[in-house]
């Protein structure tokens, strides 16, 4: 989109974009009554995404995409197959199967529900999102968990710096846990 | 007496404006603080408009930090980390409320006010939240949105409402101190102004004073006589019929205030005038006009019958001696009245008329009054003709002497002539020296006169002794002729002519001498070192006593016509005459008798030694030929009139 070539075209353009977003974020929204769990946690794995930062010779800001991994057989995939394309900061958001993905390095994040997907170490450069209800044996920088009505997550903060990733302060400030 | 002078004062006491004076005190002591007030209010406006301002902007910066700090609350959802940033601005005192919301407006977080949560009910309503971004003052309340973002993307918004409360505290504050600054101003500047107000009064009245009375007498002055006379000019016609104005003079003031000294005269002048009040009616009020001068206006008189017991009430001043410190001075005066309308159309006619008449007073013979009349009017023009033309007598050559021999009573030769001075007026013709010998010593010309006279005679002198004739000539000279240095004059006057000093003989009159008479004998002592001899003319008629005689440098005594009109017959005169003839001789003094007319007389006083004579006997005063001719034929004089 920001190629085209004639800026007449670009306000249409970014009022469609926008509008869309619009409707996928509404859709995507935290939901506190109703909704499945499994929306909740991609709407937070979408979330999570924004107050995060990764190396530049990772994911450089010029870079066309931002690829999340997850396991094709998560029940969590359709969820958050659905957030594929949207805009997280500068990068269009690809999901990615993650037996697809060959190496970690094709990964920029991750959701993992299963101690099988999971790696020995931390890989650098990608931010590893545990689903803690599944897999609570599984280490992440951050693992969701379902508390009544609401998702909310647990930042291990070893693992972020074994990623060498950032995570906002903001992040850390309404993180259920976070430890060192 | 003072309290009659005192009752007098009060027609002329100017009242002071002080309704206008306090009136515009207080108006510029009101416009200083109104002009402090308004710009102590206008400030105060200023500083209101720029605390909302500010308050503005720093509640927008607030809810900027807010939104700043809880991007990530608003979009987990967490309304615990967003009350934990919301509870930041209990620090702000102003803020009373605050919420986070979602972008679906659901509130995430709110924050009230610790103190507020109780008094919510007191409070006023709470405005509806803000629809868009920015701020709005409303209900006492400033009301901020600001929204929360997280990256480009808006993810909710921040209300903030503080009270503006603290706000009106503060501008209350600053009007208090306004008016307080104000007020405080308003009194100062009202107690300035009084003292200033209360300084200019005071100036006023003194200025007030001097300019209407006089400070020596304390009587109202010139000033104040003109508009009293103004005053009553304009009630003619109306409430009187007419006024008297009655203007008195002191008869030789200047002779207490050189020998007694200026305080005595003032303080005679002073008593004169407590004096004088009490003899006139209540209405009448005194004036000290000018030097020794008093004037009076007498309102309702219209007659000269009237103007009379007036001039007559203020002569009765003259009476009794006034007490002067320890002394008691008898003064004379010579008073001047004259009526309006009857005398004169306007005020400066009639106090020249009061003053014409005063002068027709002294010319009476001094210490008493003359009514006015017109042909007065018509002998001050003439006087004041005359002495215009008397300037100009002397370069025109109008001037002459004649001389009237003085014969040795002894041998009846002639020995000697007295210089008279004579006056041929271009239009005129002869001026009798009665009239202008007094214009000339008023008016001061009877210094050049005098020293023409001088010249003349010297010229003379010289004359006759070139023609082998030995005669004195005497010369009369004048107080002030002596008072401006005789020596000079004389000695000026032998030098141009050559003239031989012994042969000059100068004549002064008793009366001339009393003023000042230490420098007067220091005068005549030189002259007298010049071999000039100095007699005393008209002995007997002046105020001077003997003492004098044996204190001036004088040779010679003038017997005066008037002790010889009536001799022999008169034993009075007789007696006075033989008295003075050997009283002169035990002095040393030679004697000469004036007026000689009859050969009774003539040989009554040579009976008596009588040294010489003068007179129409022997002759009337005659030009330098008749004398040459007298002379030619031998110097002894037939007595030329009957007996």
């Amino acid at each position: 989109m920001n190629r085209l070539p004639f800026p007449v075209l670009r306000l249409p353009s970014r009022l469609l974009a926008a509008l869309a977003g619009a409707a996928l974020w509404c859709a995507g929204m935290p939901a506190t009554a109703q909704g499945d769990e499994a929306e909740q946690k991609a709407t937070l794995v979408f979330n999570l995404l924004l107050f995060v930062d990764w190396p530049v010779d990772v994911l450089p800001p010029q870079a066309p995409a931002l690829a999340l991994c997850i396991d094709g057989a998560s029940p969590l995939q359709p969820a958050v197959k659905a957030l594929e394309g949207r805009i997280v900061r500068h990068w269009r958001l690809d999901v990615r199967e993650l037996s697809a993905a060959g190496s970690w390095s094709a990964c920029h994040a991750a959701l993992l529900d299963s101690p099988s997907n999971a790696p020995v170490r931390p890989p650098v450069g990608t931010l590893l999102i545990s689903d803690g209800d599944a897999a609570p044996s599984v280490r992440a920088a951050v693992a969701l968990h379902r508390s009544s009505s609401r998702v909310v997550f647990d930042i291990d903060l070893a693992t972020v710096r074994e990623s060498r990733l950032q995570v906002s302060s903001k992040l850390l400030r309404v993180a259920r846990r976070v430890t060192e | 007496m003072m309290s009659l002078i005192e009752r007098r004062r009060d027609p002329f006491r100017v009242q002071p404006g002080p309704q206008l004076g306090r009136r515009l005190m207080r108006a510029v002591a009101l416009s200083v603080s109104t002009a402090l007030l308004v710009a102590g209010l206008s400030f105060d406006a200023y500083v209101y408009f720029s605390l909302r301002s500010a308050m503005a902007d720093d509640l927008t910066a607030q809810a900027h930090i807010v939104a700043d700090n809880s991007s990530a609350a608003v979009l987990f959802g967490d309304s615990g980390a967003a009350a934990q940033t919301l509870s930041g601005l209990q620090s702000s005192e102003a803020i009373e409320s605050a919420s986070l919301h979602d972008l679906q407006d659901r509130m995430v977080a709110a924050y009230s006010a610790p103190g507020l949560r109780t008094q919510r009910v007191d409070a006023a309503p709470l405005p509806p939240p803000l629809a868009n971004e920015g701020h709005r003052f409303a209900q006492n309340r400033l009301q901020v949105r600001v929204p929360v973002r997280e990256g480009d993307r808006v993810v909710g918004h921040v209300l903030l409402s503080a009270s503006l409360r603290p706000l009106y505290e503060r501008v209350a504050a600053f009007v208090a101190i306004t008016l307080v600054v104000s007020l405080v101003s308003f009194a100062l500047a009202y107690a300035l102004a009084i003292g200033i107000r209360r300084q200019i009064e005071g100036t006023e009245k003194r200025l007030d004073y001097l300019a209407h009375y006089d400070p020596v007498t304390g009587l109202p002055n010139r000033h104040a006589a003109n508009e009293q006379i103004q005053r009553l000019i304009a009630t003619v016609g109306r409430t009187s019929e007419g006024f008297g104005l009655l203007l008195l003079d002191l008869d030789d003031f200047k002779l207490v205030n050189d020998t007694l000294g200026h305080g005595v005269g003032d303080e005679l002048l002073r008593a004169l005038a407590g004096r004088l009040t009490k003899f006139m009616r209540p209405t009448d009020v005194a004036f000290r006009f000018g030097g020794d001068r008093i004037t009076n206006s007498s309102p309702r008189v219209v007659d000269p019958v009237q103007l009379q017991a007036l001039a007559n009430a203020a002569m009765r001043a003259f009476d009794e001696p006034l007490t002067v410190g320890a002394q008691l001075l008898r003064v004379r005066g010579s008073a001047g009245v004259a009526l309006y309308p009857n005398d004169a159309p306007d005020a400066a006619s009639l106090v020249l008329a009061a003053d014409t008449a005063m002068y027709e007073a002294k010319r009476m013979g001094k210490n008493t009054f003359a009514l006015f009349q017109p042909r007065m009017l018509n002998d001050t023009t003439r006087r004041v003709q005359l002495e215009a033309d008397l300037r100009e007598a002397v370069s025109h050559q109008q001037l002459r002497l004649l001389y009237q021999p003085i014969v040795d009573l002894a041998t009846q030769r002639l020995v000697g002539v007295e210089a008279l001075l004579r006056w041929e007026h271009p239009r005129l013709g002869q001026v009798s020296p009665v009239e202008f010998i007094p214009i000339a010593e008023a008016s001061g010309l009877i210094v050049d006169i005098g020293q023409w006279v001088l010249h003349a005679a010297c010229r003379q002198i010289r004359s006759w002794h070139d023609g082998g004739q030995r005669l004195h000539v005497a010369v009369n000279v004048s107080a002030l002729q002596i008072r401006r240095g005789i020596q000079a004059q004389i000695d000026a006057a032998l030098r141009a002519s050559g003239a031989d000093p012994r042969a000059l003989q100068i004549e002064i009159t008793e009366h001339s001498m009393v003023e000042d008479l230490a420098s007067n004998v220091a005068q005549l002592e030189a002259v007298r070192a010049l071999g000039i001899q100095v007699a005393v003319d008209d002995f007997g008629t002046g105020l001077s006593s003997l003492a004098y005689l044996k204190r001036l440098p004088i040779g010679k005594l003038k017997i005066d016509r008037a002790f010889v009109k009536d001799l022999p017959d008169s034993s009075d005169d007789a007696a006075i005459a033989s008295a003075i003839i050997s009283m002169a001789h035990s002095l040393s003094l030679t004697v000469v008798a004036e007026g000689i007319e009859t050969a009774a007389q003539r040989d009554f006083l040579a009976t008596q030694h009588c040294d010489f004579a003068q007179g129409f006997l022997y002759s009337k005063p005659v030009s330098v030929q008749a004398i040459d001719a007298m002379l030619a034929s031998g110097r002894v004089l037939p007595a030329l009139a009957a007996p």
